[in-house]
């Protein structure tokens, strides 16, 4: 056995011992236990590849984000087949979804998605969220402007970040809530 | 991934909470090599930490994707009160006193009429509504 193949099995033994636990106990709140080890055990078999491919990938990040997708995946699959049998086929291809948080594409449908989680969010926290990402000034700059503290515009993006993951869970019903012209009271 | 009902499908509210606290102090202006190495502990602490600091950052890295679209982002009217050091001082008259005692003379004498004006007969309603209308009438 070669010294590279030697170091891998050292390292993925290191690498299962250090991170089954907790990642057995992060699966089951989405899947049964039996499930729950199974995606843990092809998570694994993927870092094995993987690290025969590129043994400098970093292992921690990787096993955790491959065993969140492949966990996902099952879900999304469950799902289509229950509600719609005839498209097991477009679950299927979900299942080989690999890793990448790299390159991510944002679609058009994800833009119209995110523009709508925006603009429900309350006026103060939406402001802040165009200050900072689509006119590109800092949490100094903003608090300034809008005349709170520098602890208040993280509070903003803190809570906007969250009302927007809120949104996307919402039924696709769920219409504005917080229309145009509505004004907030920002203390100084 | 795509910004749909899995992003942060099973990750608890606090652990939400945490990671969106940890995404607005590293997007801050000054972000201490104690905060990063403390953030670094956080992240490798649980699966479900990293879980929701990685979906909920796609969130926020993705907001930037929509500078196209800054026309149809809504208008914030955020009405800005001005911070205690811009504030204007106002200037308290020492002659003012005087204007406190008009005011409160003037109330005082706008209950005295409307307590002592005659009740206008009304040929017809209630006793309620007649007092009613003599109460309104009496600040008219």
């Amino acid at each position: 056995m070669s010294k590279k193949q030697t170091d891998i099995d050292v390292r993925l033994a290191r690498t299962v011992r250090e991170t089954r636990t907790q990642l057995l106990a992060a699966l089951a709140r989405m899947l049964p236990m039996p499930e729950a080890e199974e995606v843990v055990q092809e998570a694994y078999l993927r870092l094995f590849m993987a690290l025969q491919k590129s043994p400098e990938i970093e292992i921690r990040p990787y096993i955790f984000r491959v065993a969140r997708n492949l966990a996902i995946s099952r879900l999304r699959h469950q799902r289509v087949v229950h509600e719609h049998a005839s498209a097991v086929e477009m679950a299927a291809e979900n299942l080989q979804q690999r890793p990448n948080t790299e390159h991510e594409v944002c679609s058009e449908q994800d833009k119209q998605s995110l523009l709508a989680a925006i603009n429900s969010l309350p006026p103060a926290c939406r402001q802040v969220f165009v200050f900072r990402k689509i006119e590109g000034m800092s949490h100094r700059e903003i608090s300034e402007r809008m005349g709170i503290s520098v602890k208040t515009v993280e509070n903003h993006i803190a809570r906007g970040m969250r009302l927007c993951r809120e949104y996307f869970i919402r039924p696709a019903a769920v219409v504005d809530h917080c229309p145009a012209g509505e004004a907030d009271h920002v203390a100084g | 991934m795509s910004l749909d009902e899995w992003i942060c499908y099973g990750i608890p509210e606090e652990t939400q909470a945490e990671a969106s606290g940890w995404i607005a102090r590293l997007d801050g202006d000054d972000v201490s090599a104690e905060m990063r190495s403390r953030f670094s502990l956080w992240l490798d602490a649980d699966p479900t930490n990293r879980w929701a600091y990685e979906e909920l950052s796609l969130v926020w890295a993705r907001v930037a994707t929509l500078s196209d679209r800054r026309a149809q982002i809504h208008e914030s009217k955020v009405l800005i009160f001005p911070t205690p050091d811009t504030a204007p001082v106002q200037k308290v008259s020492k002659h003012s006193w005087w204007q406190s005692a008009a005011a409160i003379l003037l109330i005082v004498a706008g209950f005295s009429f409307a307590w002592l004006s005659p009740v206008p007969v009304i040929e017809s309603g209630s006793t309620e509504n007649t007092q009613a209308d003599h109460f309104l009438f009496g600040f008219e």
